[in-house]
């Protein structure tokens, strides 16, 4: 059943192209894609397929240093936290396809990061009480505060939260104080609510989650 | 990949997790895969089922499709589905047990 990394890549430039966010995607190794754009300079863009991320995976694009991007396709998947800290430190942006998607239309990609943790990580930095905040890996952050213990929270973007969500959160990402669910239009069903009261973590939207960190 | 090998991939592993672990299970593709087959980066599938237990062993059984296709899975249980309204409100296509035909009709 499964395919080839070079036909998941071929895969990839395919929907840049049918998605017309790419003018050329030219393979230029089983991982690699070159990418042309209509306002801006091309690309490298490295294809990964994990269903955990890690140093490992990203090195070697790391260590080549030409690509601006690293894509991973499966989307029920984890990037640890050493990956992502590597990344950010070259500076190389990652995500799924979707991300890669996004990033064509800016013209500087290795800066890119997804709308949503760039949201997130603004609130916590414009927050009086937040001191710093650290990535334990792709959707857990710990939040360092200001006289008061390390809050953690998973970061979940979804329109229903379902006791599942919950449930994989804890066995993909780990521990977590908390739950932030940050679709602005989410709602909580009385699964999710059973569930995250079950493993005592409370469940906050944004302005709540704000709230929260006010507090011990 | 095809609209075509896509259905037909989840659907033989909806077939295989049946015979392995249940029949109480209905599968849906929703989102940008219903809409444009063709072009969707990723594949919205939802699958119905009567427990959180149930949803635990699903996500085992699945965790090879999900890193063949780039699959966003959505597991809810039967009260969920009924409180959220789902299924009618983000136009849910039932691909098992029973295949409706017009999502292949948006396929080439």
């Amino acid at each position: 059943m499964a395919r080839s990394l070079e036909d998941t890549t071929k895969w990839v430039a395919g929907i840049l192209l049918d998605r017309k966010v790419a003018t050329e995607a030219e393979l230029i190794g089983p991982q690699l894609i070159r990418v042309s754009r209509p306002k801006f300079a091309p690309f490298l863009a490295a294809i990964v397929n994990s269903s955990r991320v890690a140093i490992h995976d990203v090195q070697p694009f790391v260590d080549a240093g030409d690509a601006e991007i690293i894509a991973n396709v499966p989307k029920e998947s984890v990037w640890t936290g050493d990956a992502i800290r590597l990344l950010e430190e070259q500076p190389m942006a990652f995500g799924g396809i979707r991300d890669l998607m996004s990033a064509s239309a800016d013209e500087d990609v290795r800066t890119y990061v997804r709308s949503e943790y760039r949201f997130v990580e603004r609130g916590l930095r414009q927050h009086d009480k937040v001191e710093s905040f650290d990535r334990e890996n792709e959707r857990v952050y710990v939040v360092h505060r200001h006289s008061m213990k390390p809050l953690s929270f998973v970061l979940i973007n979804e329109y229903e939260l379902t006791g599942d969500h919950i449930r994989t959160a804890r066995d993909r990402y780990g521990a977590f104080d908390t739950v932030l669910l940050n679709n602005p239009n989410g709602t909580i069903t009385a699964g999710a609510e059973s569930v995250a009261k079950a493993m005592k973590v409370p469940v906050f939207k944004w302005g709540q989650f704000l709230g929260r960190l006010n507090s011990p | 990949m095809s609209p075509n090998y896509v259905i037909d991939l989840i659907r033989s592993e909806a077939e295989r997790i049946a015979t392995a672990i249940g029949k109480d299970f209905i599968w849906y593709i929703f989102g940008s895969f219903s809409r444009e087959p063709k072009i969707a980066a990723d594949i919205d599938l939802l699958i119905i089922c009567h427990s959180h237990r149930q949803t635990q062993e699903l996500r085992t059984a699945l965790s090879g499709l999900c890193l063949e296709l780039p699959i966003h899975l959505l597991l809810m249980t039967t009260e969920e589905a009924i409180e959220t309204q789902f299924v009618s409100s983000q136009k849910c296509y039932e691909i098992f047990p029973t295949l409706r035909a017009s999502i292949l009709d948006k396929a080439p």
